[in-house]
C-alpha cells in the first residue's frame, strides 16, 4: 500500500516539477536511460545471488510463451472493442493498446507511421494518446500490483504489466508475485517487447 | 533492449560471483528506489511537455479508455488461459 502511494506521489511530484519548470531538458533523458541501466543492473544482482533460481529456471515449461500471447491478445481486442466508444478507429485503438505499456516506442512510431494517412495534427494526437495510455497501464500495474495479484494471482499482474514486466514493474512483480515468476516476467516482457514493433506497424497499416 | 538484456546477465554474472557478499542483497533491494526515481523522471518529462499538458483535457479520456481496455483485456485473456491450461490438467 505504502508503496503504491508512493509510487503515484512520484509521477506528480515529478509531474508537477516539469510544468513549474517548464523545459523538456536534454538530461531528462540521459537520467532515465542511466536510472534504467542501474535497475537492471540491480534486478541481475537479484536474480544472480538468489540460489534458489537455477532451479527455478529448470522447471519452466514451454506453456510460458502463452502469457505474453494472451497478454497481447486481450489487448488488442478490447482496445479494438473500445474504439466503439472513441472516436479514433478500430486500427488506431488497437495499435495504442497492443503496445501493452510501451509508451516510448509506440508515441514515436505511431506519430511516424500515421502522420500520411491522419495528418500531422491528428498523428501526434494519436501519438500522445498512445503515450498517455501506456504510462497510465505502466502506472497501474505499478501501484496496484498487490491488489492485481490478490484478485487476479500472478500471472495477471505480469499481464498487466506487459513490456515493463522486464524493467520497471519487475521489483514489484518479484515483491508480490514471488521470485518463481521472475523467469515468467521477464520472458514476457522481452516478447512483448519484440513483438511491439511488428504490432504497431501492422495496425497503422490498416 | 539488447542493451538492457545485456546488462541484465551482467548483473546475474557478478550476483552469483560475488552472492556470499553482504552488500549484494541490500543493494538488489534498492530497485524499488530507482523505480522511484525512474518515475519521477517520467513524470518530469510528461509535466515539462508541453503539447501534451495543453492536451491532457481532451486526450486525456481517450488515453484513460483505452489504458483501462487494453490491462484489462490482458488480465482477463491471461485468467482464462490460465483456467483453460488448469482444465486440461483435470
Amino acid at each position: 500500500m505504502k508503496g503504491s502511494l508512493v509510487t503515484i506521489f512520484c509521477f506528480v511530484a515529478g509531474c508537477l516539477t516539469g510544468i513549474l519548470s517548464g523545459f523538456d531538458a536534454e538530461w531528462i533523458h540521459t537520467a532515465s536511460l542511466w536510472l534504467l541501466y542501474l535497475l537492471m543492473f540491480q534486478a541481475g544482482m537479484g536474480i544472480g545471488s538468489n540460489r534458489e533460481v537455477p532451479s527455478m529456471i529448470r522447471g519452466l515449461s514451454p506453456k510460458i510463451v502463452l502469457l505474453p500471447v494472451a497478454t497481447i491478445a486481450g489487448a488488442v481486442v478490447l482496445s479494438g472493442i473500445a474504439s466503439l466508444l472513441l472516436r479514433w478507429s478500430g486500427s488506431q485503438c488497437m495499435a495504442v493498446g497492443g503496445a501493452c505499456g510501451y509508451y516510448s516506442l509506440s508515441s514515436i512510431m505511431i506519430n511516424r507511421l500515421m502522420e500520411p494517412t491522419l495528418g500531422v495534427t491528428l498523428a501526434a494526437e494519436l501519438a500522445t494518446i498512445a503515450l498517455l495510455a501506456n504510462i497510465l497501464r505502466e502506472l497501474f500495474a505499478l501501484a496496484a500490483a498487490p491488489f492485481i495479484v490478490r484478485r487476479g494471482g500472478a500471472e495477471a499482474e505480469i499481464a498487466a504489466a506487459g513490456v515493463t514486466s522486464v524493467d520497471v514493474c519487475f521489483p514489484a512483480i518479484k515483491r508480490w508475485c514471488g521470485d518463481e515468476y521472475v523467469p515468467a516476467a521477464i520472458v514476457s516482457g522481452v516478447i512483448i517487447d519484440v513483438s511491439t514493433p511488428f504490432l504497431i506497424t501492422f495496425f497503422c497499416s490498416l | 533492449m539488447i542493451e538492457i538484456i545485456a546488462i541484465l546477465v551482467c548483473g546475474v554474472l557478478l550476483g552469483r560471483l560475488l552472492c556470499s557478499v553482504k552488500g549484494v542483497r541490500k543493494f538488489a533491494e534498492g530497485m524499488s528506489y530507482t523505480v522511484w526515481i525512474l518515475i519521477f523522471v517520467l513524470g518530469y518529462s510528461v509535466g515539462a511537455d508541453s503539447y501534451v499538458m495543453n492536451n491532457i483535457p481532451s486526450l486525456g479520456v481517450d488515453a484513460l479508455i483505452l489504458a483501462a481496455f487494453s490491462t484489462a483485456g490482458s488480465i482477463l485473456a491471461t485468467i482464462l488461459v490460465r483456467r483453460y491450461i488448469n482444465k486440461e490438467k483435470k
